[in-house]
Parts: structure tokens; sequence; C-alpha cells
């Protein structure tokens, strides 16, 4: 064994041995977990993190009330969602703007993770709905939102929240991975669809 | 729609983030790295049944051949029935782990995340509609092989009838864990 490992070193180019090799693997292994520049950077990165959730909380705390059933529900999905942020904001490149990178992550965390249902829906929305400002005027208004939102499927309710918040349908189909006409179809559709249940609403 | 109530939608979901009351739940980095989300319980739930029905296997070819006291030939067939139900037990839900598993709702596109988790919750039903039925015409034949001795069929019964609850409870809690995937 040892013999063959001399051959296999003796026959590596410019004088560089299999042992020069497996030591500078081995510092570089060790080194990896106290690298100065790598504390900086995951400094950084929790800097980085604190302030995006600080400045797009509204924006993940809408699309997962959007997607509950109740409030454990709902801070629950939110709790994923900020996981998932943090997990992906290690590779974040800036490759899409960071509101469509996080509608994608929160989006795919509600679609994606499995929830309890709720046994008593009624009293479990009631309290939902608890969580809107109760000095907020247009109360009435989001729990319109969210029932009709609840009645799509789920590709329609991720479209139609983008175009909600004015997302481009570039950024939409990007997100949705689909191309820019079929979105612009799907939206037309999806408007149409919610056309006719805010009639049924505001008849009931 | 008319453009009346259209606004009125936008202009309540811009709203919407900022008049929800929100848990004062601060997550730090340290806690981050280390929670798991409902998906990653989801698939080491599925890993823990995969290497469970694993287990299994092996166990029950060697505990039901040995069985002396019923005819050799039902010895035989229990020998093979068993071991077969819990490999394909194990191929199941190593099939359902891999696919949870692969969903990346970091990476992956939002149709590919809905259509991905449709499909598996799916699939998921349909082998508990298969394997449901044949785990019961198993105890059917085990209780046919063992009609001779009484008591042996009432244990069986018994263990059925446990295995049942445990099974139901299961998939309750699985149902639970579902939510309700529209097309």
């Amino acid at each position: 064994m040892i013999i063959q490992m001399m051959q296999i070193s003796d026959s590596l180019p410019y004088n560089i041995t299999l042992w020069h090799r497996m030591k500078s693997l081995f510092f570089f292994i060790l080194r990896m977990g106290y690298d100065d520049n790598g504390v900086v950077n995951s400094l950084e990165l929790e800097k980085e993190f604190s302030k995006i959730i600080s400045q797009e909380r509204a924006l993940i705390s809408k699309i997962c009330f959007s997607f509950a059933d109740s409030v454990e529900d709902f801070e629950d999905l939110q709790q994923d969602a900020i996981i998932n942020i943090w997990r992906g904001l290690k590779n974040y490149r800036g490759e899409a703007t960071l509101k469509t990178w996080i509608y994608r992550i929160t989006l795919n965390t509600c679609l994606s993770t499995v929830r309890k249902q709720s046994r008593h829906k009624h009293e479990s929305l009631e309290k939902l709905y608890g969580l809107i400002d109760s000095d907020y005027n247009n109360r009435e208004e989001i729990e319109l939102i969210h029932a009709i939102i609840n009645r799509l499927n789920n590709r329609d309710k991720a479209i139609i929240m983008m175009w909600l918040d004015e997302l481009t349908y570039e950024e939409i189909a990007q997100n949705m991975g689909m191309n820019r006409n079929t979105v612009a179809t799907l939206i037309r559709r999806i408007k149409e669809n919610i056309s006719k249940q805010f009639k049924d609403y505001s008849y009931e | 729609m008319n453009n009346e109530n259209l606004s009125r939608i936008k202009s309540a979901w811009k709203e919407m983030g900022d008049v929800l009351e929100l848990s004062d739940r601060n997550l730090h980095t340290t806690d981050l790295d280390e929670m798991k989300t409902s998906l990653d319980r989801l698939c080491s739930r599925y890993n823990r049944l995969w290497l469970m029905s694993l287990c299994m296997i092996f166990p029950t070819f060697m505990t039901v051949s040995r069985i002396q006291f019923i005819e050799s030939a039902y010895s035989v067939a229990l020998s093979i029935i068993y071991p077969l139900y819990f490999l394909a037990c194990f191929i199941l839900n190593y099939w359902l782990w891999q696919g949870v598993k692969s969903i990346n709702p970091v990476r992956m596109s939002v149709s590919d995340v809905s259509s991905a988790a449709l499909y598996y919750r799916k699939r998921h039903f349909s082998f508990i509609r298969i394997m449901l039925p044949i785990a019961m015409i198993i105890v059917g034949f085990t209780i046919f092989c063992f009609s001779d001795g009484i008591y042996e069929v009432y244990a069986i019964i018994g263990g059925a009838i446990v295995g049942l609850i445990i099974g139901t409870l299961i998939f309750f809690r699985f149902l639970n864990d579902y939510k309700n995937f529209k097309e």
C-alpha cells in the first residue's frame, strides 16, 4: 500500500507529492470553521437577513395569512418561510429582485408545507381574522380577499397574489416557471373567476 | 371585473401586511440553522417508515418460516407473503421519501413545487388504497392458516385490531398533516 502510494506520488508533476496534497487538504478542512473571512461573512449574512426580514415582514405575513386557515397555521407558515429564506440567502446572488425572490420562497413554503386541518374551520377563521388591526377600517375587505383567494387553486392563488402586488408579468412568469403569455392568459381567467366570486359574495 | 372592485381589492391587499398583528417571536439565526420546517418533518416521517419497513423484512421471514404447528405449505406461503408485503412498503415509502425530499422551496419554481406536492400527496393516498386491502387479505389468510387453534385466531384478531387502530391513527395524522391540495 505504502509502496503504491509512493509510486503514485512519484508520478505527480511539479514535485507535488500526494502527501503534500493531503496535508494541504487537511489544513484547508481545519481552517474552514475558523476562517476570519468566514466569521465576517456569516455576521454580514446575519445582518443582511435581519434587514430583509424587517423590510419584508409585511409581505411574508400577508402571503402566509392568505394561505392560512387558523392562527397556528399562520404562525407556522411564517416560521417555515423565514427558515427557508435564511437557508436560501446564502445562495442568493440577486438574479431576481429581492421582492420577487421572497415571493417565490414564501409561496413555495406555503404550497409545500403540510398543515393541520382545523376541525372547527369557522371558529379558527374568526380567530385568524382577529389578527387584523381592530382600528383598520377596511377589515371586511381583507376578510373578503382571504375568502376569495382561498377558493382559488394553488397555482391561481400564487399568480393573483403576485399580480395584486404589481409584480411584472415577466417576474410572475420567472417565479412560476412559465412563459409570459401563459401568465397573461391565466391572469385574465383568474380575474374573471374573481369577478364571479365577487358577485356571489355581494349577493350573499 | 369592474375597475372599482379591482382597485378596492388591490388597495386592501397592499395594506394587508401592515394591519396584521404579528407575534413578537424573534427567530435567531443560530436557531434557524437547527429548526425544521413542516416539509422536513414530513420527510423524516417517510424516512422512519421506510426504515421500519426495511427492518421488518428479515425478522418476519425468520419468525413466520419457523412456525411449526401449521401445515408447512402455509408456513412457506406466509414466510413469502409477509416479507414481500414489507418489501413493497419499503419501496413505496422510500420512493415517497425521495420524492418529498426533492421538493426544494428555495430553488424550485412555484408551479414545480405546487405540482410535486400535489403529486406525492395523491400517490401517498393511492398507495394506502392499494396496501390496506392487501394487508386485510394477508390477515385473513393468516387467520385461515391458524384456524385449527382458536387461541391463535384470537391472538391474530387482537393483533389485527391493535394494528388497525395504530394504522388508522397514523393515517389520520397524515391526513391532518396534508393540507387539501386543490388541482
